[in-house]
Formats: C-alpha cells, sequence, structure tokens
C-alpha cells in the first residue's frame, strides 16, 4: 500500500506540472498566434473641430434645442412676476379709500399723508396706532422688497447654473455628429480660409473643383484645378478657381490623423459659391 | 459620481483600449479577478488530475496485462507468490497477494476452517480490491464538480462585471460603446474562461470514470477467477 501511495505522489506532481506546461503553452499560444487577443483597439481619433459651422453643414437643425430653451424661459419670466405686486401696492395710495380698512394697508396712506387727509374721516383711528406701527411697516415693506429681490436674483442664479448644463447636452449631442464628419472638418478648415468676393457678376454660377494631394503631416503638395480648359478659357471661372486654390494653398496644414491619412491622401474638393465646399 | 466622471474621461484619453488576455485581466474588478483566479486555478488542477489518472490508467492497464499473462502462463501459484513478494506494485497483484496470504495462513494452521477458508478468501479478494478502487477515484469528485460549476462560476462573473458595466454608465449617463465595451468584454472573458475550465474537466471525467469502470470490472473478473481456482484447491486438499 505504501510502496502505491507513493507512486500515486510521483505521477500525482508529474501530472500538475504537465497541466501548467499545457496551460502556459496554451497562453503563449494564444499570444503569439491569435492576433485579435492581443491587438489594440483603434481608438477613434477626436478631430478638431470648429462645432458651429459643422453644424450648420452637417446636422439637421438640433430639435432637442427649441425645447430645452422655453423650459429655461419661463423660469426667469415668472420671477419678474413677483416685484410688479410690489409695484403695484406702490400706486394703491392713490386709491386711498380701501386701505383704512385693512390694517396692512395703513403704512402706504401714512408714508403718502399728504394727499390722504382729503378723506380723512375713516384715517383718524388707525393715525393713532400706526405712527408706532409706521416705521415697522416701511421696515417690514422694505424687507418684503429685498426678500423679493433676492429671491428673483436666486432664482436668476439658479437659471444661470441650469443653462450650462443644457448648453453641456446640445454641444455633446452636436459633438456626437460631428464624429462622423472628419470631411467637415477639413471642409471648414479650408474654407475659412476661403476669401471671395460674393458679389461678383455670375458668381452663383460658378463652382471649381480643386484636386488637393496631401502629405501625411497635412500639408498640402499640390492643388490641381480639374478643369483645366474651363480655366484657360473662362477668365471669370480663371478667378474664382484661383482663388479656391488659393485657399487650399494658403491654409497651412490640413487637419488629418495620421491613422485616417490613406483616406484622405486625394481630395477633390469642389468649391461653389455659396460659400460650400463639397 | 464627478470623481467616476473624471475617471472615465482619463480612461478615454487614456490611449487605446487594451483587449488582450492580461489586460481584460487587469481591468476586471477584483470580484470578477477573483473569480477568474479561481477559474484558472480549478483549469491546472483539472488538467493536473487529467493527466495524473490518464497516465495511471495506461500504466495500470499495461501491467494488469503483464500480471494475468504470469499468472496463466503455467507456473504454481506458490512461485508467482515469492515473486510478487510482500508489496505489490499494482491493484491487480495486491488482490492476489491478499487472497494468497489468507490462504496461505489457513493453510499453515491445518484444515480446521477449511469449510469457510473459500468464503473468507472472496472477502479478504472484495475489501482489498475496493481498497484500490477507491485508491483510484480518488479526486475525480474535483472533476465532476468543476465541470459543473465552473460554468456557473463564470457566469456569475460575468453578471457581476455586467452590472458595473451599467452601473458605470448610469454614473457617466455616457452609453458610448467606447465606455460600454470594455466592461463587457472583460465580464465575458469570466465565462470564457469558466468554459474553458469546465469543458475539457467533463470529457475528462466521461473518459476516465468509464476506464476505470472497466478496469474494476477486469479486478472484479480476476477476483472471481483466482476464487474458483483456490476453491478447487480447497475441495483437492480436503
Amino acid at each position: 500500500m505504501s510502496t502505491m501511495n507513493l507512486s500515486l505522489r510521483e505521477t500525482e506532481g508529474q501530472g500538475l506540472m504537465l497541466s501548467v506546461a499545457l496551460h502556459v503553452a496554451v497562453a503563449v499560444g494564444t499570444w503569439v498566434t491569435v492576433p485579435f487577443l492581443s491587438r489594440d483597439l483603434p481608438l477613434e481619433q477626436p478631430i478638431i473641430v470648429d462645432l458651429v459651422p459643422i453644424d450648420d453643414i452637417t446636422a439637421a437643425p438640433p430639435k432637442p434645442a427649441p425645447k430645452v430653451e422655453p423650459k429655461i424661459e419661463p423660469k426667469p419670466e415668472e420671477k419678474p412676476e413677483p416685484p410688479k405686486p410690489v409695484d403695484a401696492e406702490k400706486p394703491s395710495p392713490n386709491q386711498m379709500p380701501p386701505p383704512p380698512d385693512a390694517s396692512a394697508p395703513p403704512p402706504k396712506p401714512v408714508a403718502e399723508a399728504p394727499p390722504v387727509p382729503k378723506v380723512a374721516p375713516p384715517p383718524p383711528k388707525p393715525k393713532a396706532k400706526p405712527k408706532k406701527d409706521d416705521w415697522a411697516d416701511l421696515q417690514s415693506l422694505v424687507k418684503n422688497l429685498e426678500k423679493k429681490e433676492a429671491k428673483a436674483e436666486e432664482q436668476r442664479q439658479q437659471v444661470a447654473a441650469v443653462t450650462p448644463q443644457d448648453a453641456k447636452v446640445i454641444t455633446q449631442q452636436t459633438a456626437d455628429r460631428a464624429t462622423m464628419t472628419e470631411l467637415d472638418a477639413i471642409r471648414s478648415h479650408i474654407e475659412a480660409c476661403w476669401r471671395i468676393d460674393p458679389g461678383k457678376e455670375g458668381i452663383e454660377n460658378l463652382s471649381a473643383e480643386i484636386k488637393v494631394y496631401i502629405n501625411p503631416d497635412g500639408s498640402v503638395q499640390q492643388a490641381a484645378v480639374e478643369d483645366m480648359g474651363r480655366y484657360l478659357a473662362d477668365s471669370q471661372f480663371r478667378t474664382f478657381a484661383n482663388s479656391a486654390r488659393n485657399a487650399v494653398l494658403s491654409c497651412g496644414n490640413i487637419p488629418i490623423s495620421a491613422e485616417r491619412y490613406e483616406t484622405f491622401k486625394v481630395l477633390s474638393l469642389n468649391f461653389s459659391p455659396q460659400g460650400r465646399i463639397n | 459620481m464627478e470623481n467616476a466622471i473624471t475617471q472615465t474621461a482619463t480612461l478615454a484619453a487614456a490611449g487605446p483600449v487594451h483587449v488582450s488576455a492580461w489586460g481584460l485581466f487587469l481591468q476586471a474588478d477584483i470580484i470578477v479577478k477573483t473569480v477568474m483566479l479561481l477559474l484558472i486555478m480549478a483549469s491546472l488542477w483539472s488538467w493536473g488530475i487529467i493527466f495524473d489518472k490518464i497516465m495511471r490508467l495506461r500504466s495500470l492497464f499495461k501491467q494488469a496485462e503483464d500480471f494475468e499473462e504470469r499468472f496463466w502462463s503455467g507456473s504454481s501459484l506458490e512461485d508467482l507468490y515469492e515473486k510478487v513478494g510482500q508489496r505489490p506494485k499494482e491493484p491487480m497483484s495486491a488482490i492476489f497477494v491478499a487472497a494468497m496470504k489468507e490462504w496461505k495462513r489457513s493453510g499453515t494452521k491445518g484444515g480446521a476452517a477449511a469449510s469457510t477458508l473459500g468464503e473468507r478468501i472472496d472477502r479478504v479478494m472484495k475489501i482489498s480490491l475496493e481498497r484500490e478502487m477507491d485508491h483510484l477515484n480518488r479526486r475525480m469528485i474535483f472533476l465532476a464538480s468543476t465541470g459543473s460549476v465552473a460554468p456557473f462560476l463564470g457566469l456569475f462573473g460575468t453578471v457581476w462585471g455586467i452590472m458595473n458595466t451599467f452601473t458605470a454608465i448610469g454614473a457617466t449617463s455616457d452609453t458610448s460603446l467606447a465606455t460600454v465595451a470594455p466592461g463587457i468584454a472583460e465580464a465575458l472573458f469570466a465565462t470564457a474562461l469558466g468554459l474553458v475550465a469546465a469543458i475539457p474537466a467533463v470529457v475528462a471525467y466521461n473518459k476516465i470514470s468509464s476506464d476505470l469502470t472497466r478496469y474494476a470490472l477486469r479486478l472484479e473478473n480476476f477476483a472471481g477467477e483466482f476464487g474458483a481456482i483456490l476453491s478447487r484447491q480447497l475441495d483437492l486438499r480436503t
């Protein structure tokens, strides 16, 4: 029996060692032979984009935006309202008759006492007490005013606090949309350099196609006008095409990412006078 | 919450997501990591058992073959007993030795207990056989439970990882694939490990246990035949 146990133990050690060897071999084998397990995911390169022009070009007007704004605006409108009652109270002294009955109104009659006397009969009673209350009432009025103002300010601050968040939401949405338009980034980049006289005669019918060859670092290697025949024959077109070509050449490095270079190596851009490049 | 946001932000900015097996392991939550480690250890141990059992069974079948050849070669049982000696190396000779010991012990005492000797020899052989089979069956239970439990353990890791992912989505309120994908990949990795551990364990368990049954049957047959031979001898002796 004892020998058996001994031999058993020996083979067990062997088995475990074989098992470890197998696992290591499998791990190394997977590492080496199965490429997808060790490859890095291509990270989508964030593009340097002017969001505003891109949004105009590629995206339909964002629907959420109008919804968001009305929500914010009603609140400020409500806040202005509270102060109004204060204004309403001020005119009240002119309509003197009612105040005497109510205990709260008296302060105003007292404050603007001179006009009141004509309607004198009722006031006298209040007058005796009010004199002491005058100050208290005035003060309470002032306090009320201050409170309301403070409230309004708070609300304004709240609104201010709310709006940046909403703005963030909107920009996030536009950013999402912008990610698909790397080409738009290039377009807007060049568009910014394009000087064109929009008032020139017949210019709205012109459009020039420019072929752009780009270096890996984004600099422009060459920019050629496609329609050479018209370029030579038509002076108007020539001017237009030259302005487009100058825009490409003068614009400095074009914002392309190194990984996507192959995609944008040669670009065919169509310049038309609506201020757009296609 | 803000921390979570900045974290994911820095994560996203840190560079490409690494999807190698090692990268997935490193990114995982501590519980998922534990699950993965458990599964890897289970896989290691079960493969150790598989190798051990397969090698052992192969040598056992070969030794049984050799022993039966010698047993049936016609030489006397006494000679064989002396050759095998007191320390049998494998179950079949162990059974043989156990029976021979009993036989000799009663033989020297004289025929007083002859009537019950056959019975006793059978019992001794049966006990010896059971003891040997018990030894051979050790650790098989680990293969069986690895085969049935490892997928569940892996699934647990996956569920936990996906829960984490959803929590992260909730915290960042960002559902872009870049936020969700690494977490889910890491979670699914746990299930993959569970299956990797379980499949060989189940297959090997089935194969090894059927081999063990065959071997046990062979030992039983041998014990039966040997018992018959001894009882014939007993009849001759009396």
